[in-house]
């Protein structure tokens, strides 16, 4: 068949234009073997330039398609259907990079337009040798797995299952309702944060189409969009659910006490015992390093008072598989520890506290009953709020947690209620960027707290004169005085950064997404793919992917339901087409492939003796082809044939 | 408007990168440097605002700060920036700066910033000395070392005022430049009249005293670990001492002989200018090597991490200097001259007067803006002091901006 090639030339605005001479590189591209026609337009992606090549392939009978524009992960997927449309295979284009790889980045005009009339030129003769590639479409289950049951897992988990859809929500602590459920109340309305958690919670645990595994983890994550397949660990709780009412008796009777995590171990719990009173499930679990039974086999208090014998001393972790068409991530954070910024001497002096700390001993049902007080029971008299601990500062992160002057002012706003002791907050900026966030400041101010504009510098017991004797005293520059001043308090809050969950790598390799520069899972795009990853079919919700507040946490994962939700509605997802392919024919069994397989797509017939491709599965990376030692596997749409038309084109300049 | 204000000006900071590398551009003013340091005075806040000026460009604002001089430079505050923004280092190009800024002869810009002028400056004038030298004298004997009829006294003598007086009327020169326009910048205080004029100047000497004599606030500039785990003799305020007395010493010994020494006559060890000099050679060159040793190995705290070919220049000069003097020293009980025995003496006279020649220009010519600087500051708060005395009525008490006794 007869070459019948188009290339158009994209000016996109000044991009391409303003350092590379379209007109002469559309010109070229006329004289190069087998164009038919070649144009130059303003903007190739706009209607009237897709319409112009559908009316070229029309009137020219065009069967190849250049176009020489930006990337083609911007508009590759839109030129295709451009060609679907006036009837072609789609795979009959090729886009030559000459913004990015050309305008943007070179800074000689001459040698720019050069440059990109020698990619054009590989185009050309790459482009004929492509053949059509067929399109496949797997069906997508449309049961959703949810990690993590914060108040973004929640809420991702409770629109997905309204919208008509099986949710598995897996959370790896007995209970759902994450660190929201810690909180004593919420900025800037001051909800109180179990009033409007709580509902979420019981709303989960009753939700006919959301099944909870609590107590569970992911192990692993196998194939690959619509067709998921998870192998959970559902922990032993040692309690058998299934009979247990949540009665409680067990937790009374249970003699051994130890500081509680979800308390910030500012109270006890016991040995058997569920997060908090609201717990959902409100079921116990023991715990196994704890337990008297377990540690010297004596005790069984619990097996005793049970009247449903409940107790199970004999249970065992139990893996279950659960297949799944999509995936939400929504892991959340972890707060940072504070004892390594020696100067702040948190650990050192028990009065310097974690906002965590201070948001379980002012809630109600706290361990203090939320009274605001010292270690030794007094109540403070003046208290220092010292942010950004951990954010923004290069020795540690250097992003911004972008809720800590938020809480920060809100619990200045709890102490001037509660106690009405003086509040000194050290700050670098007030970031209060959301609705009503101004407005609290602002609220905040005028309760009298005192602003102090620089970062605290240290927090020491040496006190300068007798009668701050006993308290700790925290200095810093005012800087918009400019004078340097410290301050006797008897509390210290560090507003510490929220950091990655310390097991983020492990949960990132789980489920093959990867992380940003921070340690955040990373999402697609910053902006336009805030909730997709790398990985096809898996979303992420919440503040594994970045720090968010309640606010922006419970938008981003109704965020990623709508994703998931869009998969399972539409039900059929389409595979990639540019994916490997092992020839038969050529392949000794040598298994080099197998071994250097991100997705484990390739499986080894040892009847045949060859190893072959799992269509569905195969992620398109090209790791194959690239090892193959008899070049029995290639990559289609990469073929040698097609990478080394254009490398010779491109060198014989 | 008829006052704008003071005017932005990016250049600033683009001058100042010639003396250092700092990367204050990072700085959100946070003003956690100032807070760590331990040298902060009520009333001051550095370095945060010197970062402030140098970022605005505010010229006249920097060069009036007390600041630049007040440092010590223990590095703490460039360890703790939360934006790695290098404070440290900024205000120890500033000291650079305004060496260079202050110095009306603009050869301090050029020793600083160009290491070909400095050698080959330096190098010519070492053979234009040295040949100066063997053209007036030069008679080897080698009966014993006679070092005045191998050199010409009458020439190293008449050379050594000449010398000395140049570079004296320059650091004044320089100094008075300083001077003149800080107290442009600071504001005007009410005219006292003559004896509370004088007793201020008295007064405001007094308050320098301790950071002209024992620099006791250079102790408080150990936070840094790399200097605390430092013993004390190899603390940065020691070393300090050592060379600013010892060259105090000499410079006096060399004076004395000046004056009463009858030249090339043989004193005992025991004569005064002699023993002067012997004794503070001694703290010059420990003090010299030490730092020499602390610099090459980055050690010591960060004033160590970073030293310009201006700065090595003058200590290797030094160093040497007291080296051959000692050599000489011992050389003269020989019974025989030697042709090294001369070389040795030759060397030492003309490294020594390089020394004294090169002194304006580099990083010991803060021997006259820091004190310059330090003085027009005491000053200041003491004239201001007596402003608000004459309104304030006395029972009110002092007000607290007052210096208390250094």
């Amino acid at each position: 068949m007869e070459n019948r090639i188009g290339v158009y030339v994209c000016h996109c605005g000044t991009n391409i234009a303003g350092k590379v001479e379209v007109e002469k590189v559309a010109e070229y591209a006329g004289s190069l073997p087998g164009v038919v026609i070649s144009r130059e337009y303003r903007f190739m992606c706009s209607d009237p330039g897709q319409e112009q090549i559908r009316e070229d392939i029309a009137k020219h009978r065009l069967n190849r398609v250049v176009v020489a524009a930006c990337s083609p992960r911007m508009h590759e997927k839109t030129f295709q259907k451009t060609l679907e449309k006036a009837g072609i295979n789609r795979y009959y284009l090729q886009v030559a990079n000459i913004r990015e790889h050309v305008s943007w980045t070179t800074e000689d005009p001459e040698t720019a337009t050069k440059k990109a009339m020698d990619m054009v030129r590989a185009a050309v003769a790459r482009v004929p040798l492509h053949g059509p590639l067929p399109t496949h479409e797997v069906a997508v289950n449309k049961e959703v797995m949810v990690v993590g049951a914060g108040i973004g897992g929640i809420q991702a988990a409770l629109d997905i299952a309204d919208g008509g859809y099986k949710v598995h929500l897996v959370e790896r602590l007995p209970s759902v309702g994450g660190h929201m459920s810690q909180y004593d109340k919420v900025f800037p309305t001051l909800d109180c944060a179990a009033c409007i958690g709580t509902p979420k919670m019981v709303a989960v645990g009753m939700h006919e189409r959301i099944q909870l595994h609590t107590y569970s983890e992911v192990e692993e994550v196998s194939g690959f969009v619509g067709q998921f397949k998870v192998k959970v660990r559902h922990k032993a709780a040692y309690v058998n659910h299934e009979v247990c009412t949540g009665c409680g008796i067990c937790q009374e009777k249970c003699p051994k006490k130890v500081p509680s995590e979800y308390d910030m171990k500012l109270g006890k719990r016991k040995a058997i015992y569920t997060l908090f009173p609201q717990a959902v499930p409100n079921k116990p679990v023991i715990d196994r390093d704890n337990c008297i039974y377990f540690q010297n086999g004596k005790c069984r208090a619990c097996e005793k008072f049970c009247e449903m014998k409940a107790i199970d001393f004999a249970q065992q972790d139990r893996v279950e598989e659960i297949e799944v068409g999509s995936i939400i991530v929504a892991t959340g954070f972890d707060q940072m520890d504070p004892s390594i910024i020696e100067p702040y001497g948190y650990g050192r002096y028990p009065n310097v506290i974690t906002g965590l700390e201070f948001e379980r001993m002012v809630v109600g049902a706290g361990p203090t009953l939320g009274k605001i007080q010292l270690k030794d029971g007094s109540v403070p008299k003046d208290v220092a709020i010292l942010h950004c601990v951990g954010s923004r500062d290069l020795r540690y992160h250097e992003y911004c947690s972008r809720v800590c002057c938020m809480y920060g002012l809100k619990h200045a706003h709890q102490i001037r209620e509660k106690i009405g002791a003086n509040v000194y907050m050290f700050y670098i900026d007030m970031r209060c960027f959301g609705k009503g966030y101004e407005e609290f400041y602002n609220r905040v101010q005028n309760e009298g707290v005192i602003l102090i504009r620089g970062k605290a510098a240290q927090v020491t017991d040496q006190a300068v004169l007798p009668e701050d004797e006993g308290r700790l005293i925290v200095t810093a520059e005012d800087t918009a005085t400019g004078e340097k001043v410290y301050v006797p308090v008897d509390m210290v809050i560090l507003s510490a950064a929220m950091e990655p969950r310390v097991d983020a790598q492990q949960t990132a390799r789980i489920f093959n997404i990867n992380r940003s520069k921070d340690g955040f899972f990373l999402e697609q795009h910053p902006k336009l793919a805030p909730v997709n990853t790398a990985v096809s079919g898996i979303f992420l919700a919440g503040t594994c992917q970045g720090p968010k507040d309640v606010v922006d946490t419970v938008a981003h994962a109704a965020a990623a339901a709508s994703k998931s939700l869009a998969l399972a509605s539409k039900g059929v997802v389409e595979t990639e087409s540019m994916i490997s392919w092992i020839n038969p024919e050529v392949c000794v069994g040598c298994q080099t492939c197998i071994s250097v397989c991100p997705a484990n797509a390739i499986t080894y017939n040892e009847r045949r003796g060859i190893s072959s491709v799992n269509e569905a599965v195969c992620l398109g990376c090209g790791s194959c082809a690239a090892t193959c030692p008899s070049g029995a596997a290639s990559l289609k749409h990469f073929t040698a044939d097609e990478v080394l038309a254009e490398v010779d084109a491109l060198m014989g300049a | 408007m008829d006052d704008l204000g003071a005017r932005i000006n990016l250049k600033l900071i683009e001058e100042l990168r010639q003396y250092g590398e700092f990367n204050v551009q990072n700085c959100f003013s946070c003003g956690h440097c100032t807070a760590v340091c331990n040298l902060v005075q009520p009333g001051e806040s550095f370095p945060r605002r010197v970062i402030r000026y140098a970022q605005l460009g505010l010229r006249d604002q920097l060069a009036a700060t007390k600041a630049v001089w007040s440092c010590y430079y223990c590095g703490d505050c460039t360890l703790s920036c939360p934006r790695q923004a290098t404070p440290g280092q900024l205000m120890e190009a500033a000291r650079r700066y305004f060496i260079v800024h202050w110095d009306i002869t603009t050869l301090s810009r050029r020793f600083y910033t160009s290491p070909r002028f400095m050698w080959v400056s330096t190098t010519v004038m070492a053979v234009i000395l040295g040949f100066l030298f063997l053209a007036t004298g030069g008679d080897v004997v080698s009966k014993r070392l006679a070092l005045f009829e191998f050199m010409s006294y009458d020439f190293l003598h008449y050379l050594g005022i000449a010398v000395i007086a140049l570079v004296a009327l320059l650091m004044m020169i320089n100094a008075g430049n300083m001077a003149f326009h800080v107290m442009r910048v600071l504001p005007k205080t009410p005219a006292t009249g003559p004896i509370l004029w004088i007793r201020d100047a008295l007064l405001a000497c007094k308050d320098i005293l301790d950071d002209m004599t024992i620099q006791s606030r250079f102790s408080k500039c150990r936070g840094n670990e790399s200097e605390a785990s430092l013993p004390w003799y190899l603390s940065r305020r020691v070393i300090h001492l050592c060379i600013m007395w010892g060259f105090l010493g000499l410079l006096g010994a060399t004076t004395f002989d000046f004056i009463f020494k009858e030249p090339g006559s043989y004193v005992p060890l025991y004569y005064p200018g002699r023993l002067l000099g012997t004794v503070a050679g001694i703290p010059v060159l420990y003090g010299t090597s030490v730092s020499l040793w602390l610099r090459k190995n980055h050690r010591g705290g960060a004033s160590f991490e970073r030293t310009m070919l201006s700065d090595w220049f003058f200590l290797w000069l030094l160093w040497v200097t007291t080296i051959t003097g000692y050599i000489t020293e011992v050389a003269v009980y020989l019974p025989r001259g030697s042709i090294l025995g001369y070389g040795i003496f030759l060397i030492h006279v003309i490294l020594a007067i390089e020394l004294i020649l090169i002194l304006p220009f580099t990083k010991f010519s803060h021997v006259i803006y820091r004190p310059v600087a330090l003085y027009l500051h005491a000053l200041h708060l003491r004239r201001r002091a007596r402003g608000y005395e004459a309104r304030v009525p006395l029972a009110v008490g002092r007000p607290s901006d007052i210096p208390s006794s250094a």
